[in-house]
């Protein structure tokens, strides 16, 4: 299953490299952390959950099983809050 | 003639608003707490009223009953609550919660949840020599970063009167729910006047439990999110004030600072603007 993209009513800034999100619809402002920040950068509906932890660890030089809680648990929370369009298969 | 006993305009945030009652009572209580307020002679946008009743005191908003029979003391600390409330409405200006303070004309907005410590740290700061400019709002362009003096009465708790040397006599009316307001004038201070231009946000956390004092600096994208939740009308043209956040976050120093003793506070934001020159 692919994650994202980005729901079409959410804005996205980029702050001294860290990502804010605003929800304009709920006017709700969200700030990622660095890594929820790569994982929302890579959820353009390009890759599945899997393969984001995968080029994730890539990236952080550590392995996947490492990061994998931490990126499920952030993409089920951009889920939730709406901000991801729901997933295609 | 006037149909009010009591009547005074002030202009806050470039707001004018009449307090008025039809009881003397009234006058008093806002030379005393109300003093530092600028009077002005525009018409208001709206009245806010305490009126007799038989059986005890109301606060209306124009001709809308804002309160249920109250004594006399609590229908005035209502009217202060409305007065705060109707500048945020007609007030042009973005404004913020927080405590506000400034030295040599820097500004220092102290944003946080009730009970995060923004009051007595705000009180102390202005008995330390700090210019006050709100115990509630930040107001300012935040295209000139230039930021508009509030100063309504501080609320604060008996306890933190007591920190901040304030002298039971001092206080000036009944506190209400626990709370006193107290003028910079009680606290030693004054009003902050001049230019006054937004250089740092602190969000003060206050923990009684803290070992001495904490301070971690704040990412620029935090600050967003934080000038962004504590918006007043925030809802009201919010994509334009989520702009307007990270252009100001880009702008300006963030820390925050969770501390024990607010006297420990106020030396770290003296650290803060010493770094700005004057």
């Amino acid at each position: 299953m692919k994650i994202g993209p980005p729901a079409p009513h959410v804005r996205v800034e980029e702050v001294d490299g860290d990502l804010v999100l605003f929800d304009t619809e709920r006017h709700q402002v969200y700030e990622l952390n660095p890594t929820a920040g790569d994982i929302w950068r890579l959820a353009t509906g390009e890759f599945d959950e899997q393969e984001m932890i995968t080029l994730l660890a890539r990236a952080y030089g550590v392995e996947p099983e490492t990061i994998a809680a931490d990126v499920t648990r952030v993409i089920a929370d951009l889920r939730e809050r709406g901000l991801l369009q729901p997933a295609a298969s | 003639m006037s149909r009010w006993a009591v009547e005074r305009t002030y202009e806050l945030i470039g707001v004018p608003i009449r307090i008025a009652s039809d009881v003397p009572d009234l006058e008093p209580l806002l030379e005393r707490v109300c003093r530092d307020l600028t009077p002005t002679d525009r018409s208001p946008v709206v009245t806010i009223s305490i009126r007799s009743e038989p059986e005890g005191f109301r606060a209306w908003v124009d001709e809308t009953m804002r309160s249920d029979v109250l004594a006399f003391d609590q229908s005035f600390m209502k009217a202060m609550s409305l007065l705060h409330e109707q500048t945020m409405e007609h007030c042009g200006l973005w404004a913020v919660h927080a405590g506000v303070v400034s030295r040599r004309g820097l500004v220092v907005a102290m944003p946080g949840k009730s009970g995060a410590g923004k009051s007595t740290l705000v009180a102390t700061c202005v008995s330390a020599g700090w210019d006050y400019v709100s115990d509630e709002a930040l107001a300012f362009d935040d295209e000139t970063m230039e930021v508009v003096p509030y100063p309504k009465p501080i609320w604060i708790d008996r306890r933190a009167t007591e920190l901040v040397g304030l002298p039971r006599q001092a206080l000036p009316v009944t506190p209400s729910r626990y709370k006193y307001p107290v003028t910079p004038s009680d606290l030693g201070g004054t009003v902050a006047e001049g230019p006054l231009h937004l250089k740092a946000v602190v969000v003060p956390e206050r923990d009684p439990a803290a070992d001495g004092i904490e301070q971690v600096p704040l990412r620029r994208a935090e600050l967003v999110t934080i000038l962004l939740r504590h918006t007043f009308k925030r809802s009201r043209d919010s994509e334009a004030k989520f702009d307007r956040a990270v252009r100001v976050a880009r702008r300006i120093d963030g820390l925050r600072l969770r501390f024990s003793h607010a006297k420990d506070a106020v030396e770290v934001l003296d650290g803060v603007l010493s770094t700005y020159g004057s």
